[in-house]
């Protein structure tokens, strides 16, 4: 316990960290005193708890529907009829039981709070990376490793996490409740869980508190894993650049991994943190074609993370010497120089050059700092990402393109109606069917009929949405026409998604990481004092930084941008460039000319956050300063 | 006779440099100095003796037992300052002197011998300043006082005059030369007048060997001279 205790003073000690903690609590705060949340008006929360009951029954009933058409297409051992069973047996025993929503207040406004989560992930990676590092910073990896005890250290700082761990699970959702019961008062958290409206299909009979409990409890384990892990790269790389950067790929691998289709894609740190996911409606995970309940299988996954990161972290702190951790970081690097040895080879020396100071910052700030490697590695990991990731053209999507490009072009009276038509049939066929499946369950219709119907219901469906989106398209075009623009019918999702597409975060992670740490090396070296006494000061040398930082932010986001452009043309072609984009947005322009705007407005936002992020780091020196304020600066770019 | 340590014929390499080559040697009671250029050598062995670094060959033997899985228990009986103070800025000196004393196990956590040694190193009246308020004389006594701390036999001390100013100095050759009476002690340095009263025996690092002489009358620096000189 005595080592505990000295672990934990090291951790509050780290210098600005536990400022910087409290300034995250207060922000959590803020946004929740101030930020956008939702929260319900009387009315509609009484609407609510009158529509529970039959939203209920609704659920029930779909799933004994799926549960008929499954058994004949899938089986009745299939995972997806065991699965509708689950549901059947779930949501039965609520209404069994009577659970019902109750009046509350300023729950929904809390529970629609993100920031919280994120702020708790960011100081996990701190805790993890700032606590591991102190005995880099301060050279006593040798003390500890000629002590008999100085092999346990590790073992006690995975204690100090845990506690910071739970110490953040906690603090964070006070503050934000703080803040909501400032806002609207909060209400008895001793009521069903369902009485909050994004818990409509909670399939358990839970109260708030439990869940707040739980919810406390599986943030902490997350924010624990999360910490262990940063702290293990630390551990091995013994350099705030790669912890920094290998937590921000891992965080982000979690975030892509999240928006996957798999089942188990909830399973990463942002939806571990947020909890919500897991109860706001039932899902399972199919196990040897057995349904077992998503939480429980994410329980158990997250505890074995757990585990083998504490391994790895106890015994990367025992067995490795600090002549290995620099073993570590040259090897990472030295492809690169050995690639510069056989360059300077092939050439013959040339006479030492005179650079302008913004060459030698490029220099200092890409090559000398092994940045260039980050860098090719940063868009390796975009162009996975925006890979993994790209939308995919669905073949109701691809139908759409095709009646698209046969309509393309002035919407004509004839044009209108054969739209009209086509949603009309497809709509009359849906219903149709749906009342067939009746017939079907009350045995007045046979398999065979039921079947048959099945594909012309899968066309109509295909159909509904494609025509459904063409009239849209035809009432945007009347409204432009009433502001006095002309507007063309053409295949228009890749613009929507263009135009609609918030700011990159990948962009902007990758910036802050960039130029956190534009200004460390002269702090920590004292380089500052000695620029400052030299004719041009240290002036000359923070305008050369910020060149760099407005040629490297264009750069990297033109870049990032027309990844995202051609994957997005790959999966949804911009047609008709020429076109006017009156029938997406208000203006006359051509999408072209929307396109080159957007871009330049991108620039702009990519330029500015690059010159904020290199003030911070003026201002800061500290990159672990610097990356939360500019964390949430980047939020506000988004 | 069993020695307090005993180095065979160590060799360690990094990658194609061969840092040490061949180093033997054994230690008794007294202070033994580390002289050597820079480059060569010296960090190297301080470090393997030390456990830091695997050697890539030889054999070290404590009080007649090889060294190898009984690692806690030499740690037990070692000491080591290392060139820079290994201290943590944040923690006070008294916090940092207990932590140590934690670390190496002892009973009380150092109680009367924090104090004690304190008094010796003339920082009782700093025992409650952050590490960070204190001057660099101040933190290289304060890590010397971490290395003896729990009286250890074997104590290794790399450039501990660092620093210091020319009081301090002397204050503390006499500390160590004090404590090698009964302690055996391997100071490393630059500074040969440091070594020069006190050291029994002298080792000349150069180009990873190990040359031992026993200290004589004449001046060290001559000696150094004559046997560096050709590096000159």
């Amino acid at each position: 316990m005595k080592l505990f205790a000295f672990e934990w003073k090291k951790l509050l000690r780290i210098g600005g960290l536990p400022k910087l903690c409290i300034l995250l609590f207060a922000l959590c705060f803020l946004f929740a005193l101030a930020g956008e949340v939702h929260e319900p008006t009387d009315g509609e929360k009484q609407a609510y708890r009158d529509a529970y009951g039959g939203e209920i029954a609704y659920v029930i009933r779909l799933a004994e529907n799926n549960k008929l058409d499954y058994a004949y297409t899938a089986g009745e051992d299939s995972y997806i009829v065991r699965y509708q069973e689950d549901l059947i047996r779930l949501y039965s025993d609520l209404k069994e039981q009577g659970v019902a929503p109750r009046a509350v207040n300023g729950w929904d406004a809390f529970f629609s709070l993100s920031a919280d989560d994120l702020l708790l992930l960011l100081c996990a990676v701190l805790t993890g990376i700032a606590l591991t590092m102190t005995e880099r910073d301060h050279r006593t990896d040798t003390l500890l490793a000629v002590t008999p005890k100085g092999a346990t250290v590790g073992s006690k700082k995975l204690l100090v996490f845990a506690a910071a761990s739970l110490g953040y699970a906690l603090l964070f959702p006070l503050c934000g409740m703080a803040g909501i019961a400032l806002r609207y008062g909060l209400s008895s958290p001793f009521v069903p869980l369902c009485s909050v409206q994004e818990f409509l299909f909670c399939p358990y009979d839970l109260s708030i508190f439990s869940y707040l409990c739980l919810s406390v409890g599986v943030k902490a384990v997350t924010a624990f894993a999360v910490a262990v892990f940063c702290g293990w790269v630390a551990s091995l790389s013994k350099s705030y650049l790669l912890s920094f950067f290998a937590s921000a790929c891992a965080l982000a691998g979690g975030w892509a991994w999240g928006s996957s289709e798999s089942a188990l894609a909830l399973v990463n740190p942002f939806a571990l943190s947020e909890t919500d996911v897991f109860l706001e409606r039932y899902r399972s995970v199919s196990l040897l074609g057995f349904s077992v309940p998503l939480e429980a299988v994410a329980g158990v996954l997250l505890l074995l993370i757990c585990i083998g990161l504490s391994l790895l972290f106890t015994l990367t702190g025992r067995s490795v010497t600090s002549r290995r951790f620099t073993a570590l970081e040259k090897g990472v690097f030295c492809v690169f120089a050995r690639g510069r040895k056989a360059l300077r080879g092939r050439f013959p020396k040339k006479a030492p050059k005179r650079h302008s100071l913004f060459v030698t910052e490029l220099n200092k700030q890409l090559v000398k700092s092994h940045l260039l490697v980050l860098c090719i590695a940063m868009l390796f990991f975009k162009g996975a990402y925006a890979y993994s990731t790209a939308p995919f053209r669905d073949p109701s999507e691809h139908l759409y393109l095709t009646v698209c490009e046969n309509l393309a072009g002035e919407l004509t009276e004839e044009k209108r109606l054969y739209i009209g038509e086509k949603l009309a049939r497809s709509e009359q066929v849906i219903r149709d069917f749906e009342d067939l499946r009746a017939q079907f369950q009350s045995g007045k219709v046979s398999q065979e009929v039921y079947l048959a119907k099945r594909g012309e219901y899968e066309t109509a469906l295909e159909e509904q949405y494609v025509y459904s989106k063409l009239s849209l398209q035809c009432q945007r075009i009347d409204q432009a026409a009433s502001r006095g623009q002309t507007a063309y019918l053409h295949y228009d999702t890749g613009w929507l998604a263009l135009f609609e597409a918030e700011g990159d975060l990948l962009l902007y992670a990758f910036l802050l990481l960039f130029f956190c740490g534009s200004y460390a090396k002269e702090y920590a070296d004292g380089f500052h004092r000695t620029a400052a006494v030299t004719p041009r000061g240290m002036k000359g040398i923070h305008n050369a930084k910020r060149l760099v930082a407005l040629a490297a932010g264009s750069l990297f986001t033109a870049l990032f941008f027309t990844s995202d452009l051609l994957l997005l043309h790959k999966a949804f072609p911009f047609c008709h460039p020429g076109f006017s984009a009156a029938g997406i947005l208000d203006t006359a322009l051509p999408l072209w000319g929307v396109l080159a705007l957007l871009l330049l407005g991108r620039l702009l936002l990519g330029m500015g956050y690059a010159l904020l992020v290199n003030r911070l780091s003026r201002l800061l020196g500290k990159p672990y300063l610097v990356l939360p304020l500019g964390l949430l600066a980047g939020l506000l770019f988004l | 006779m069993k020695h307090v340590l005993e180095l065979k014929d160590l060799f360690k390499s990094y990658g194609k440099v061969q840092a040490l080559r061949g180093v033997s040697f054994s230690m008794d009671h007294g202070v033994y100095a580390l002289l050597g250029p820079n480059g060569s050598g010296k960090s190297t062995l301080m470090n393997v003796i030390a456990g830091l670094l695997k050697p890539t060959a030889g054999e070290m033997l404590f009080h007649g037992e090889p060294l190898g899985a009984k690692r806690t228990a030499f740690y037990k009986q070692f000491g080591y300052m290392p060139q820079y103070p290994a201290v943590y800025p944040s923690f006070s000196v008294l916090e940092f002197l207990q932590y140590v004393s934690v670390l190496k196990c002892l009973p009380d956590d150092g109680g009367k011998e924090i104090e004690r040694l304190l008094e010796r190193v003339e920082l009782s009246e700093f025992k409650g300043r952050r590490i960070s308020a204190l001057s660099g004389g101040m933190k290289q006594r304060l890590s010397l006082c971490s290395a003896v701390l729990g009286d250890p036999e074997l104590l290794i001390l790399d450039e501990p005059t660092a620093g210091l100013d020319p009081m301090q100095r002397v204050a503390l050759r006499r500390f160590v030369g004090e404590l090698g009476e009964r302690k055996t002690v391997l100071w490393a340095t630059h500074i040969v007048s440091d070594v020069e009263s006190i050291a029994k025996e002298i080792i000349f690092m150069k180009q990873g060997v190990a040359t031992v002489q026993e200290n004589s009358a004449e001046p060290l620096e001559e000696r150094y001279l004559a046997f560096f000189g050709d590096l000159l």
